[in-house]
């Protein structure tokens, strides 16, 4: 876009900053267009599973509720509590929805990247790392109890499911060999346009493992105890009202929105899709883009449907699911990640193996095989480690469940 | 490499700008009628007893001392991570040896009790 408008005469950083105003413009009204339809896509579908009809007053099927309730929040009364400390408090929620919104800027949109960092991957981590600061000054800044116990227990959360979370991401990572998400979306773009990470033994635990920690991230059912409102009311949220309010609540539906993009680019192949590369030009650019757009609200759906079967979890089993359970399971892919790219990729990069070895061929019958090595070793690995961890946990359940705590603390079971 | 990084300033400040733009509309069209017992506290509708700022269990600071070092960790292992297709065979040995030495600080606090919620 930048070369169009030097071409029709401007200045070189002219033309790049009016096509980064367009393109910066086009994502922010496309992220909150996108917001607002999946408030109502949520609403509506989570009725449909409760057996109830949901929102469907407001324009065709309803779709016209976010904006009334855009409406209503605008013109509603915003009062900050005398004791609170009236900076933190007004900051907070420009500190979560700022963040959140910044992490939209790496998202490729199909085939159309609007920028490309060379760690890219690294700007998403830490642009989702800014969310426990926002949290915790609203439950400080607030001056009330509940709001500081919720955002205590909001910010441990968020630290420890940020753990499993960016560990996931390595395996996709050392099996592109680059941060950048253009490289990964390419490197997605084998066998017709299917070689997505998912269709791996490695990727598939790395996806499950990273989407399970990024709905405890974006506080989703069944991790939603920093606003659990039975417990602590609305935790942090608890003194705001008005606008501040449903600018947390944006936040909160477009940091999941952003998930959604994110777990769809790094493991589902982005907009990678047979036909793409067939049509090529601007219509395989457009059909690059539903696929992605399809892939992400797939994703959305699937948070939904956790959220209409999955209670709320506990915080002590919150917290051991994350460091007991997740985190050795991360541990283990990444090393079986690092079997996977050793194999797959033996001959460029493994010149010592290849002396001791003699060079594979490079015949196609040969890969397969060493494909079908990978998969079956990654596999097993995999697979016993999930196995084990599940073994593990069940017995500690049953620990607790069946014996005393005298007995657990003199270790006798 | 630069255009890039000027792009995400821009998206920077559009990102800032972004939530104070409701802010700011909305003080236009809300009403403001504070009264005293609006502005106080809640606490289930009773005054609010005691010191907000209490003191804090002690697990909260272990889980925060584990976050710092898994965090660190991950650290070590993007760049690892980039550069595992130039490194060869050194690379895989190293990385195995300082995931072992990790699960081993894992199984440690795990045993010690740390990651206990109680």
């Amino acid at each position: 876009m930048a070369d169009a408008l030097t071409q029709l005469g401007f200045a070189s950083w002219l033309s790049v900053l009016i096509a980064s105003i367009i393109k910066v413009t086009l994502i922010l009204v496309g992220g909150s267009v996108g917001m607002m339809f999946l408030t109502w896509y949520e609403r509506r579908s989570i009725s449909y599973m409760q057996d109830r009809r949901g929102p469907n007053r407001v324009g065709p099927q309803g779709l016209l509720q976010p904006i009334s309730e855009a409406i209503k929040t605008m013109t509603k009364e915003d009062a900050t509590p005398r004791d609170a400390d009236k900076i933190v408090h007004f900051l907070a929620p420009v500190v979560m929805l700022g963040a959140t919104v910044l992490s939209f800027a790496v998202i490729p949109w199909g085939r159309m990247f609007p920028v490309d960092l060379n760690a890219a991957v690294l700007f998403v981590i830490a642009t989702g790392g800014l969310h426990s600061i926002g949290m915790m000054m609203a439950g400080w800044g607030s001056n009330n109890k509940f709001a500081l116990l919720g955002g205590m227990r909001g910010v441990a959360q968020l630290i420890s499911y940020e753990i499993p979370q960016v560990m996931a991401i390595i395996p996709v990572v050392l099996m592109t060999g680059s941060m950048s998400l253009q490289k990964i979306v390419e490197a997605q773009n084998d066998f017709a346009g299917l070689g997505w990470y998912v269709f791996s033994p490695v990727g598939l635990l790395g996806f499950a493992l990273f989407f399970t920690a990024s709905l405890a991230e974006g506080e989703r059912t069944p991790f939603d105890i920093p606003e659990a409102d039975s417990e602590i009311i609305a935790g942090y949220m608890t003194e705001y009202s008005g606008m501040k309010f449903a600018v947390f609540y944006l936040s909160n539906y477009m940091s999941n929105l952003a998930v959604c993009f994110v777990t769809a680019t790094l493991y589902l192949g982005g907009g990678n899709g047979p036909g793409v590369d067939a049509l090529g030009g601007i219509a395989g650019g457009l059909l690059s883009l539903v696929y992605f757009l399809l892939k992400s609200f797939a994703l959305f759906f699937v948070m939904v449907l956790i959220r209409a079967t999955v209670p709320r979890l506990r915080v002590d089993q919150l917290m051991s699911f994350a460091w007991k359970f997740l985190l050795p399971l991360v541990l283990v892919n990444i090393l079986s990640a690092s079997f996977w790219v050793a194999l797959l990729r033996w001959d460029q990069q493994w010149p010592q193996l290849t002396e001791w070895f003699g060079a594979p061929s490079t015949a196609d019958a040969t890969n397969w095989g060493r494909l079908a090595i990978a998969i079956v070793l990654t596999l097993l690995i995999n697979a016993g480690a999930v196995a084990l961890i599940m073994r593990l946990t069940n017995r500690n359940v049953q620990k607790h469940l069946y014996t005393t705590d005298e007995e657990l603390a003199l270790g006798l079971s | 490499m630069l255009t890039n990084y000027a792009f995400i300033g821009i998206f920077a400040v559009a990102a800032i700008t972004f939530p104070l733009l409701p802010l700011v509309l909305s003080s236009f069209l809300r009403p403001n009628r504070p009264t005293q017992v609006k502005l106080s506290t809640y606490e289930c509708g009773l005054e609010a007893i005691g010191d907000i700022w209490v003191q804090f269990k002690v697990q909260y600071y272990l889980y925060a001392l584990a976050f710092v070092i898994f965090d660190i960790e991950t650290v070590f292992l993007y760049p690892w991570a980039v550069a595992y297709g130039q490194l060869g065979l050194f690379a895989l040995f190293e990385m195995v040896v300082f995931l072992a030495i990790l699960t081993i600080g894992l199984v440690y606090a795990w045993k010690k009790g740390a990651l206990e919620w109680i």
